[in-house]
């Protein structure tokens, strides 16, 4: 057995939901790789109205390479307006993007679309921030659940329905006695169960996870951050994992990406970016972290400003405005991504490659 | 709780035994039950706590900005030999602002859409200074200057909407401290904005509490915060103030189930874990609280005793007074209490 079959095998665990087993070991994707991004790009287009016509792009996401392999939790940070929200969207086809591929378990979903794209929908899925504003309010839980099997047909009779419904709400420890109820009848915690619930209901290849747990208490937090551990661990899927808490994607990724204005401007395992960061806006990020206790003191590089707005991007380096170790090189040519180390990915004009 | 008092620190404002309630439905729901504590010139008191643990409504409640169906049902707030609950609303609004500022979460809701940034809050400057309109315009610049917002002239002629929420947050901070208050209250001022913004806010206001000698009241769910910039904290669950100490201790030593179980249960970058502990259910119902201790149906060492409310066990040493409602730390607990 290859060693990608192994792990492969070992994330899925002993018992997938249901006889779909045979679908997920079909023999072309056995590779490791899931999700490969190509130059990515989705532009927005502003400042048009019925009067004038468009005055430019908003660069939300601008030229992204990213990958993720199966069974693998890959995060992408940043602050709020880098495009990691457009990025995650613009993955599962959610938002067209502009140009650029996505290659999805063999396909490029950049260039799908009708029937051929639904389908392959059933294997990606996505969980929302809020847990108040992504659910439907006129939907019993069970039904919020059972949606995506009515869409996809993915059960044969009314009490397979119910019965799949059941299983997938113990799954997520969710009390199956409530199907009936509604959205509004449950706390933020248990609503986001539920928007968990729905996006395993097909047992789906990769979930996009787009801050889930930034809108809920720190005790429900931990709750969640375990959930989603352990569904990784029985059914194996890939996380593309959205958040601007470091402390909850050093905890749950392992590899990471970080966004600044549209552009990724470093990548790395885990252990590599929390340790070894090497860029200058990636180290900043690192040091606003307030430290819980209150014994540890350390350098903070305090950045000056705020995001420049993605309508009108710097030029050069986008970070340069704000950069402490900006030279004259930065303010003109944009940088390359180099590897600075094995795996280990930084667009910088200040960090040399090997 | 005087000790403050004792070493020769007057306390500049005293909270005691506030209790605020709410009218609902099905009856009155305490949301602020018997909370005391107090803060000097120059200090940071942190209150921590998760949503509905009645931090919020105890800001407000120093503000007398609680309004129907909640009520201040007793206690008391002192400032300046005065309690504030007594006066009238006319004398209230001359501390409001004045002696006593506060900074919400959301800059965007709490700033007049309508008006540009100069005049809301040179507002404040005529209203409790009564300055000139030239004047207070030109003292509101001079403050957006102080909380380091680039091109003061020209922002004071913009609205809102045309800044970006750090900014705004700044604006809120310039107009809290154009009267030079006394006391400063911030309620999750940095819960709204991304990390690096929310570092350069908390510097500032560390900073401004320095140069004007102010007493802060930092309000806040991030336990990180408060380890940057309280000198004290208070924790706070269902209404109730269940630990108190000095940040050092409260942190590191944390002695209440609940301040351990929040301690834990948050991924941290200066510590690895696999899985995350985890505090089991949710926070309770104000109108359906537990009997006895409020944490019971939660906490991992309840046991029958907990069925009565907890007494309030102090000393521990330390550098600020500490406090804690819980059993354990009775005698009455026995002999095992692995404290």
């Amino acid at each position: 057995m290859s060693d990608a079959k192994a792990r492969n095998e070992y994330f899925r665990g002993p018992a997938p939901l249901t006889e779909e087993v045979a679908r997920i070991v079909e023999p072309d994707c056995r590779s490791e790789r899931l999700l490969e991004v190509k130059g990515l790009k989705k532009w927005f287009r502003s400042g048009s109205n019925a009067l004038s016509r468009s005055t430019g792009h908003i660069r939300a996401v601008d030229g992204v390479d990213m990958t993720a392999d199966r069974g693998e939790t890959v995060a992408l940070v940043g602050e709020s307006g880098c495009g990691k929200s457009t990025l995650g969207r613009a993955i599962v086809r959610l938002l067209a993007p502009t140009s650029g591929s996505v290659w999805f378990d063999g396909d490029d979903l950049a260039a799908m679309n009708g029937a051929a794209l639904q389908k392959k929908r059933r294997d990606m899925q996505f969980i929302f921030q809020d847990p108040f504003a992504s659910l439907d309010p006129r939907m019993t839980i069970g039904d919020v659940i059972g949606e995506p099997l009515d869409i996809h047909r993915a059960y044969r009779d009314r009490s397979e329905r119910a019965s799949r419904i059941k299983e997938i709400m113990e799954t997520v420890g969710l009390n199956p006695g409530y199907a009936s109820r509604y959205a509004h009848e449950f706390s933020g915690g248990q609503r986001q169960r539920i928007g968990i619930a729905r996006a395993i209901a097909l047992n789906p290849k990769m979930i996009v996870c787009d801050e889930p747990v930034s809108a809920l208490d720190v005790s429900i937090q931990a709750q969640i951050i375990n959930l989603l551990k352990s569904l990784q661990k029985k059914f194996g899927m890939a996380y593309i994992f959205i958040s601007h808490d470091l402390n909850v994607v050093r905890h749950i990724s392992d590899r990471v990406n970080v966004m600044y204005l549209g552009k990724f401007v470093e990548t790395a395992s885990k252990r590599d970016l929390f340790e070894a960061p090497s860029h200058p806006y990636t180290k900043a990020l690192l040091s606003a972290i307030p430290i819980y206790d209150p014994r540890v003191k350390r350098e903070k590089i305090l950045l000056r400003g705020d995001l420049p707005s993605p309508a009108d991007p710097p030029p050069g380096c986008h970070f340069h405005t704000r950069c402490p170790v900006v030279t004259d090189i930065c303010r003109e040519v944009a940088p390359g991504t180099r590897e600075v180390a094995r795996g280990h990915f930084c667009a910088c004009h200040r960090v040399k490659g090997e | 709780m005087d000790t403050l008092a004792v070493q020769g620190v007057p306390s500049l404002l005293s909270v005691r035994n506030l209790r605020v309630s709410f009218n609902m439905k099905r009856g009155a729901v305490r949301a602020v039950d018997d909370v005391s504590f107090e803060v000097s010139r120059g200090e940071t008191l942190g209150i921590v706590g998760e949503s509905g643990c009645g931090k919020s409504v105890t800001a407000l409640s120093i503000m007398r900005l609680i309004a129907e169906p909640g009520r201040i049902e007793g206690g008391q707030i002192r400032y300046g030999g005065v309690n504030l609950l007594d006066l009238s609303m006319r004398e209230m609004r001359g501390i409001r602002g004045n002696k006593i500022a506060m900074i919400f979460q959301e800059p965007m809701t709490s700033l007049n859409p309508v008006l540009t940034i100069g005049s809301q809050i040179s507002e404040a400057l005529r209203l409790h200074e009564g300055l000139g309109r030239r004047e207070a315009l030109d003292r509101a610049v001079e403050m957006l200057s102080v909380v380091n917002i680039p091109m003061p002239e020209k922002r004071a002629r913009e609205y809102p909407h045309q800044l970006s929420g750090g900014m705004r947050q700044r604006v809120m901070i310039a107009m809290a401290l154009c009267c030079k208050p006394d006391v400063l209250i911030c309620d999750e001022p940095t819960t709204a904005l991304d990390v690096t913004i929310q570092a350069q806010i908390i510097s500032l206001i560390e900073d401004l509490k320095v140069r004007t000698g102010a007493a802060v009241i930092m309000i806040t769910h991030d336990l990180g915060v408060i380890s940057e910039i309280a000198d004290k904290v208070i924790v706070m669950y269902a209404g109730k103030i269940i630990e108190e100490g000095g940040k050092t201790d409260v942190l590191t030593n944390p002695l209440h189930p609940y301040t351990e179980g929040l301690l834990n249960a948050v991924p941290r970058i200066d510590r690895d874990s696999d899985e995350l502990s985890v505090i089991p259910g949710m926070v309770p119902n104000l109108a359906f609280l537990p009997e006895g201790c409020r944490f019971r149906p939660r906490c991992r060492y309840a046991r029958e005793i907990c069925r009565s409310a907890p007494v309030k066990a102090s000393g521990f040493g330390g550098i600020a007074p500490r406090g804690v409602s819980c059993w354990k730390f009775q005698p009455a607990w026995g002999g095992e209490a692995d404290v």
